[in-house]
């Protein structure tokens, strides 16, 4: 088949070449028109300038004229009475005026001379020389009847000759013009046909015009007709596009969303779990809870999967490369993966090639979950064997090494079709083995996707049966040392020196819990309540950090750390953590434009806190011997206690209410977390300040129920959520948050709702801090 | 002028009468040999009811010389004499036609609007001689062949009377 466009190019060249051939035909055809015309008009001209037509008029006139004088020399030779001179002498003068009418060089231009013609004339001349005698100008006779029988038998030897001469010359001019019109003729006719041969080439050029300016139009129109085509389709694209990248925005903002509402009650189902399991149990249930601990921690692995993904997608994953420990980040991995391996009865064995760099660039968390994540299928898909991780270096430059981690089992292995389809999403190798082992699919594709991150790649081969071998490759930078930055893992267990820190936060419980914690990694504070505070605090002191709240009132976090980086001198490079409950990514890339350096998640748990530190200032002594365990042992017993003086205290104070359970209302795991590590007292103590009646987020917040909604209600309401998480009072954050998110044209009712149902959670909340022994209730104390 | 003529040469009758460049007076009578006779509507006669002229009284009027190419003679010849429109203005002629007759009887016709269109000449000089009737004389009407090419046709060749004798106006 011909392409359209070789039929195209092809058409106009081939039209073109017909085209030119038709105007050169025509351009011939019209010379040879003209030049036949030119030769009959020059026929005509020739024939009228020589008066051909004429001639035979001269010859007949001459014969007429001979014929009058002979007639009249016979009547004078009959009746010489008759005879008169002047009569005879016209007549011969007139004869004589004839003769040269005919002479052969007037006529030879038309007719060739004949003898009949020259003959003729000769005897007229001969007769004209004796005449002259008595007739001519100088007549040496004149005239007389006595001349006149002379004369008269001289023009008789003429005889019949003019005559003669005269049908000559009319069959001549005769025959002449005959042929003439025949050539006429002729030429008309030759004209004509190629006047109708010009005619039908002048059509054939028409319609060869007409069909090219078709196919130029209809040409024109196809490319109209696609152009319009393309732009329908790339604007369908385009809306399309649009919609499927706003409905995936939304969607990984909804996950990115659910990520502390889901985590939040994962974190007090295992807590709760962990209590359960201190108590007595008998082997029976402790074997059950140990089963329902593994499931709830394999479901939070599950959904710490899902919500990688959703960020990876959202393209909010950023890489934080740091000077990492490359040996001991692969002994982590194999420490931590020999656990299970070891369960399965498989051997791990590890392999590192001896020209590893020590240390390079990055991000540690990310290089392990990969790592965990390839041999975890390992192990996973393994039945008996071993599983090894070999490392080595396969390219590069002694600067950027090409490093090769392989992770290779005896497991099933996978044909080849699997292999393609491993690395999609939600694809676990084939139907049975995703029945067989679960998952949820998106680990490799998290893994490739995290390398390919690093600009690395992850490749596979294997033999179905004979195992498999994953290799992730990655091309990363070598440093000398482990430098200021340390990965987020070591910085746990990292000491720091002592740093001036400001704490900028409206709320005076966060500012407490804040205070609190700083001060008890041995650092330095200076509280301000505000942003327009911090500001003037910064300007007079120096720092080193500031933790900015980015919702405060009078100057918001924003606008602080503007107004910071714009202070003259060094203070303006002060280095600014914002503090912030949101998640969102454009709050976040807001305040990067403001110039804040880096981002803590309210609540502020210590350990990222400390990584933060150890990640700006860099550990400088070992950490702070770890107070974890200790930590959780204290609330196990405060809330065991809790839980059994529950049931008392309930009915005391909601006798309506069914029995309900600390955890409906709290977040468990704060107190292990957040309060973990620091004074026991201290969380009761902010508790009791926060449920004073005195307390002025409550006020506001009641007082802002009374009325329509309006931006200090949504302030009050924000500043109570960031409370609330930092306390681990659930419930109340959960409220705050929907009385912040209220539009302004809430009716009055639905208000009313919300603050019976605040003023309901705070009773509650109060009622279920007592219950979990987190506060002594004042009164009945 | 040329409206004027063109007007007049569409006119079926024309008026020599006055148009002629020789004022009206008395046509003297002829002394010598009539060379030439003018016929019919004439209002000025000498002769019975008819003008004649001699070569004198046509050698008095104003005279009018062509040097041109013709069908006649090989080479250029001249022609001089009268106009033809102050030969018939003389004899006070008047007419739509104009016959001329030649010694042998030959007739030809002139329309009256040649004569008033075309500065036609009775010649009797043919480079500057008389011409014997041997040689097409005494008198040849000739067309200005040498200023106006469209005369130079068969049309106007056979108006053109050589041998003439006599002029009918009718």
């Amino acid at each position: 088949m011909i392409s359209p466009d070789a039929a195209a190019s092809s058409r106009p060249e081939h039209a073109k070449r017909w085209l030119l051939l038709i105007v050169a035909v025509l351009l011939a055809a019209f010379a040879t028109v003209a030049a036949l015309q030119w030769r009959q008009l020059a026929m005509l001209n020739a024939s009228m300038r020589y008066q051909s037509d004429n001639l035979v008029w001269s010859f007949f006139q001459f014969q007429a004229e001979y014929t009058r004088l002979h007639n009249t020399l016979r009547d004078f030779d009959r009746e010489p009475a008759t005879f008169n001179r002047e009569t005879l002498q016209m007549r011969y003068d007139i004869f004589v005026s004839r003769i040269e009418l005919v002479e052969p060089q007037r006529t030879m231009a038309q007719m060739e001379p004949q003898p009949i013609q020259t003959d003729t004339l000769a005897r007229a001349k001969r007769f004209v020389a004796l005449a002259d005698v008595y007739l001519g100008a100088n007549a040496l006779v004149p005239v007389n009847p006595a001349a006149v029988h002379a004369l008269l038998v001289a023009l008789d030897d003429l005889g019949s000759a003019p005559n003669e001469m005269l049908m000559w010359a009319n069959d001549v001019t005769a025959s002449q013009a005959g042929d003439r019109s025949m050539v006429v003729r002729q030429q008309n006719q030759i004209s004509l046909v190629l006047t109708i041969f010009q005619s039908l080439l002048t059509i054939v050029f028409a319609v060869v015009v007409v069909r090219q300016l078709r196919a130029h139009e209809r040409h024109s129109s196809t490319l109209e007709r696609l152009a319009t085509g393309l732009n329908l389709a790339r604007r369908d694209a385009d809306l399309a596009r649009f919609d499927a990248e706003t409905a995936s925005r939304a969607k990984s903002t909804f996950l990115a969303n659910m990520s502390h509402e889901l985590r939040t009650p994962f974190q007090g189902m295992l807590g709760m779990m962990a209590l359960v399991a201190h108590g007595p149990l008998n082997p029976q249930q402790a074997n059950q809870l140990r089963t329902a601990r593994e499931s709830a921690q394999h479901l939070l692995t599950l959904l710490n999967d899902v919500l990688d993904m959703a960020t990876l997608e959202h393209g909010q994953l950023k890489l934080a490369p740091a000077p990492t420990d490359l040996s001991r980040l692969i002994s982590a991995v194999q420490a931590l993966m020999v656990a299970p391996a070891r369960s399965k009865g498989l051997r791990l064995a590890l392999a590192c090639a001896p020209d590893l760099p020590q240390f390079v660039l990055a991000d540690a968390t990310r290089l392990k979950q990969i790592l965990f994540n390839l041999l975890g299928n390992a192990i996973k898909f393994t039945d008996a064997g071993s599983i090894e991780l070999s490392v080595s270096v396969s390219g590069g430059t002694a600067e950027q090494p090409q490093l090769r981690f392989a992770v290779s089992d005896t497991g099933v292995g996978m044909s080849e079709a699997t292999q393609g389809r491993l690395f999609q999403r939600f694809s676990q190798g084939d139907e049975s083995t995703s029945r067989r082992y679960g998952g949820t699919g998106l680990g490799l594709e998290i893994s490739l996707n995290l390398a390919r991150l690093m600009s690395g790649d992850i490749t596979v081969t294997s033999t179905p049966g004979h195992g498999s071998c994953f290799v992730f490759e990655v091309t990363l930078r070598q440093c000398l040392t482990e430098g200021l930055l340390a990965a987020p893992a070591a910085a746990a267990t990292a000491r720091m020196r002592p740093l001036r820190v400001l704490v900028a936060e409206d709320h005076p419980i966060n500012r407490e819990v804040l205070h609190a914690l700083l001060t008890h990694m041995g650092h330095q504070v200076v509280l301000r309540e505000d942003g327009q505070a911090a500001v003037a605090a910064i300007s007079q002191e120096d720092f080193d950090l500031v933790l900015m709240d980015l919702h405060m009132p009078v100057m918001d976090g924003f606008a602080a750390t503007r107004a910071v980086r714009a202070l003259p001198g060094t203070r303006a490079l002060v280095r600014i953590a914002a503090l912030t409950a949101d998640i969102f990514s454009d709050t976040r890339a807001q305040a990067e434009r403001a110039g804040v350096n880096i981002f803590l998640t309210k609540p502020v748990q210590p350990a990222e806190l400390q990584a933060a530190l150890v990640r700006l200032f860099g550990p400088t002594a070992p950490a702070l011997p770890a107070r974890m365990p200790a930590g959780v042992a204290t609330v196990t017993a405060a809330t065991a206690a809790a839980t059994a003086a529950a049931p008392a205290t309930a009915p005391a104070t909601a006798p309506t209410s069914p029995p309900f359970l600390a955890t409906d209302w709290l977040n468990l795991s704060v107190s292990t977390v957040i309060f973990g590590r620091l004074p026991p007292t201290l969380h009761a103590r902010l508790l009791n300040a926060f449920f004073d009646d005195s307390s002025a987020a409550i006020a506001t917040l009641t007082a802002g129920l009374q009325g329509p909604v309006n931006e200090p209600l949504r302030l009050a309401a924000h500043t109570l959520r960031g409370v609330s998480l930092n306390l681990g009072l659930r419930r109340l954050a959960e409220t705050s948050a929907l009385i912040e998110a209220l539009g302004s044209q809430t009716d009055a009712q639905q208000i009313r709702t919300l603050a019976e149902r605040f003023q309901a959670e705070l009773v509650s909340t109060r009622r279920a801090c007592l219950a979990a022994g987190w506060m002594i209730d004042a009164v009945e104390a | 002028m040329r409206i004027t003529r063109r007007h007049l040469a569409t006119l079926p009758a024309v008026m020599w009468l006055g148009l002629g460049t020789v004022p009206a007076m008395a046509l003297d009578l002829p002394t010598g040999p009539v060379v030439l006779s003018v016929t019919g509507k004439v209002g000025q006669a000498n002769v019975g009811a008819r003008a004649d002229f001699d070569m004198a009284m046509l050698a008095k009027l104003p005279q009018h010389s062509y040097t041109m190419a013709t069908p006649w003679y090989p080479e250029p010849k001249t022609f001089t004499g009268p106009l033809l429109r102050d030969v018939l203005a003389a004899a006070k002629a008047r007419g739509t036609l104009l016959r001329a007759v030649a010694l042998n009887e030959y007739k030809i016709d002139i329309p009256a609007g040649d004569v008033e269109q075309y500065d036609m000449i009775v010649a009797r000089l043919l480079n500057d001689k008389p011409m014997p009737i041997r040689e097409k004389g005494p008198l040849f009407i000739v067309y200005p062949f040498d200023s106006n090419a469209g005369l130079r046709t068969e049309r106007y060749y056979s108006r053109c009377a050589w041998q003439l004798r006599q002029l009918e106006v009718q």
